[in-house]
C-alpha cells in the first residue's frame, strides 16, 4: 500500500481494523485514504461508519459513567454526543432526565434549550419552536442576562426572521460585551431588517408554511407576488400539452386550478389529487426535515406525474414516460409564474 | 437483499437506505441491527419514524391518485432543499433512500432499478424480498397485497 496506494487498499486495511473492532484505526486509515482520494465513496462511507461507531462507543461509556457517578459535565457531554450523532429525541430525553434529577440546575435548562433548538431546526414545525422558546424563557428567568441564553435567542430569532427579537438579543449582548466587533457587525446587519419584522409566533408560522429559514433563501408569502395572468398560464399549459408524450398539465395557486387534458369531473378530480399530493408531500417533507420541496415525481403504470412547486403555486405535468427536456423547460416556466421564481424551479 | 442495499448505500450522496414492509415496519438497513431501530437518522427522526412517515406518504399518494383511476405509484421521488427521498415499491415492500439535496437523482434511480431488477431476477421463485431476512415481528402474519386489491382501471379511459 505504501508503494502504490489505492482506494481499495485503504478500504481493505480499514476493513481489517474494523473486523477486530479497532474503530480509531479504521477512522485513521479512512482519513488518510481520503487525503489521497477525497471523493472516494467507499472511504467516505467507511469514515462515516467509523465516526458513528466511535460516537456510539462514547455514548455507551458516558451512560455507564452516569450510572456510576452522575455529574453535570457527563450529562452535558452525553447530550452533546447525542446531538452530534443526530439522535435528537434521545438527547432531549437525556436532558429531561438530567432536569428531573437537578430541576434547578441552570446548565440542565440551557442544554435542554440547545437540544430543542436543534430539534426545531430539523423539524421546522411550530410546536417544536414553541417548546424551545419555553425552555429558553426558563433559562432567562433563572439567570437574566445569561450570555449563552442571549446567543441562543439571537440564533433562533434571526434564522426564523423575527429580527426585532434578534436585535434586542444583540443589544443586550453588546451591553455585556461592549465593543465586540462580531456582534456589532451583526447589529448593523439586522438593524434595518428589524422594522416591521414579524413576532416569533408569526415567524414560526411562516417557517412552518414555507419550510424555509431566512438563510435558506428569500421567504416569500402568499401576498408577496402579483396574481398570475390567467391567460399567460393557460398559454403555458397549452404549450405543455402540445409537447410529445404529454397527456395533461395543471397549474395550482391557492383555490385556483387550471387543468389541461382532462374535462369536467375528471379535471376536478385531478386538481383535487394534485392538492392532495402537495399537502401530503409538504407534511412528509416537514416530518423528515427535507426542507422546501423543489420537485415531486410519481412513476407508475400511469406514466410519470411531475410536480414543480413554486413558493405559492405549483405546475404539474402527466407524461407517458420521463419528461423530455422541452417538457422540463416549459414546466419550469409554469410553476413560479406568479412570483417570477421560474429560474429557481427550472 | 442486504448485499444489494449495501451497494446502494455506498453511492456518493446517499445518506441512508432502508427496506420496509408496505405497512411501515423497518426490515433491513445496511449496518443497522434490528435492535437499533430507535436510532435516529440524521435530521429525519428515528429509523422507525422514517419508515412510518415514508410509507405513510406513499399511502397518501396512492389515495390522492386513486380518484383519477391511477394505480399506486411504483416510485415516488421528492427533492427538497435539505434532502431528497426516493421510495420504490419492491413486491411487498418499499425501498427507502434518503439522499443529499444537491444530488442528481438520475444515477440513483438507475442504481435502484438495477438493484431491483437483479434482485428480482435472482429470486424469481421467491415471493418477497423479505425472505431470508429476520422478521422484526414475532408472528407478523400475512400482509395482503394492496396493489392486487386495488380496483383501479385503465388511467387513459378517464382522459378526455
Amino acid at each position: 500500500m505504501a508503494e502504490k496506494p489505492s482506494p481499495d487498499s485503504y478500504f481493505l486495511l480499514a476493513s481489517e481494523f474494523g473486523h477486530v473492532g479497532e474503530m480509531d484505526e479504521v477512522l485513521r486509515v479512512a482519513m488518510e485514504g481520503l487525503e489521497h482520494f477525497p471523493t472516494n465513496p467507499q472511504l467516505v462511507g467507511m469514515r462515516e461508519r467509523a465516526l458513528r461507531a466511535l460516537r456510539q462507543e462514547r455514548i455507551v461509556s458516558l451512560r455507564r459513567e452516569l450510572s456510576e457517578s452522575p455529574r453535570p459535565a457527563v450529562w452535558r457531554e452525553l447530550c452533546g454526543v447525542l446531538v452530534e450523532s443526530r439522535q435528537l429525541q434521545r438527547a432531549e430525553e437525556t436532558a429531561l432526565a438530567w432536569l428531573e434529577r437537578s430541576p434547578e440546575h441552570l446548565d440542565a435548562h440551557l442544554v435542554l434549550s440547545e437540544v430543542r433548538l436543534e430539534r426545531y431546526f430539523s423539524d421546522r414545525g411550530r410546536e417544536q419552536g414553541r417548546r424551545f422558546v419555553k425552555a429558553l424563557n426558563r433559562v432567562r428567568d433563572m439567570s437574566p442576562g445569561d450570555l449563552a441564553e442571549l446567543e441562543l435567542r439571537y440564533t433562533f430569532a434571526s434564522r426564523i426572521g423575527a429580527f426585532g427579537v434578534a436585535l434586542e438579543a444583540v443589544q443586550r449582548i453588546l451591553q455585556i460585551t461592549p465593543g465586540d466587533a462580531e456582534w456589532e457587525a451583526r447589529y448593523r446587519e439586522i438593524e434595518a431588517r428589524a422594522e416591521d419584522a414579524p413576532t416569533i409566533e408569526r415567524a414560526l408560522h411562516r417557517v412552518e408554511q414555507t419550510g424555509r429559514f431566512t438563510d435558506d433563501g428569500e421567504v416569500r408569502t402568499e401576498t408577496s407576488g402579483p396574481a398570475p395572468l390567467i391567460g399567460d398560464v393557460r398559454a403555458k399549459l397549452r404549450r405543455l400539452a402540445r409537447l410529445q408524450n404529454v397527456n395533461g398539465s395543471l397549474y395550482l395557486r391557492g383555490e385556483t386550478a387550471l387543468v389541461h387534458g382532462w374535462k369536467g369531473a375528471g379535471a376536478e378530480r385531478m386538481a383535487r389529487g394534485l392538492r392532495g399530493v402537495m399537502r401530503a408531500s409538504q407534511h412528509t417533507a416537514r416530518r423528515l426535515g427535507l426542507g422546501a420541496i423543489r420537485r415531486i415525481d410519481l412513476e407508475g403504470e400511469f406514466g410519470v406525474f411531475s410536480v414543480l412547486p413554486g413558493s405559492v403555486d405549483a405546475g404539474a405535468v402527466w407524461c407517458d414516460g420521463r419528461p423530455s427536456s422541452d417538457v422540463e423547460l416549459t414546466l419550469g416556466g409554469l410553476s413560479g409564474v406568479a412570483n417570477g421564481d421560474a429560474e429557481e424551479a427550472a | 437483499m442486504i448485499e444489494y442495499l449495501k451497494k446502494l448505500e455506498v453511492t456518493p450522496g446517499v445518506r441512508f437506505v432502508l427496506l420496509v414492509t408496505e405497512d411501515g415496519v423497518p426490515v433491513a438497513s445496511p449496518g443497522v441491527e434490528l435492535s437499533d431501530l430507535g436510532r435516529e437518522v440524521g435530521a429525519h427522526g428515528s429509523i422507525e419514524a422514517l419508515a412510518a412517515v415514508a410509507t405513510g406518504w406513499l399511502g397518501e399518494l396512492e389515495q390522492c391518485v386513486a380518484p383519477v383511476s391511477w394505480r399506486a405509484p411504483r416510485r415516488a421521488v421528492m427533492s427538497g432543499s435539505r434532502g431528497s427521498l426516493v421510495l420504490t415499491a419492491v413486491r411487498h415492500s418499499v425501498l427507502v433512500v434518503l439522499a443529499d439535496p444537491a444530488l442528481d437523482l438520475e444515477p440513483i434511480r438507475l442504481a435502484i432499478d438495477g438493484i431491483v431488477a437483479r434482485y428480482e431476477r435472482g429470486t424469481s421463485g421467491s415471493s418477497s424480498p423479505l425472505d431470508g431476512l429476520p422478521s422484526p415481528l414475532p408472528s407478523a402474519g400475512d400482509t395482503s397485497d394492496k396493489s392486487e386489491a386495488s380496483s383501479s382501471k385503465d388511467a387513459r379511459s378517464h382522459k378526455s
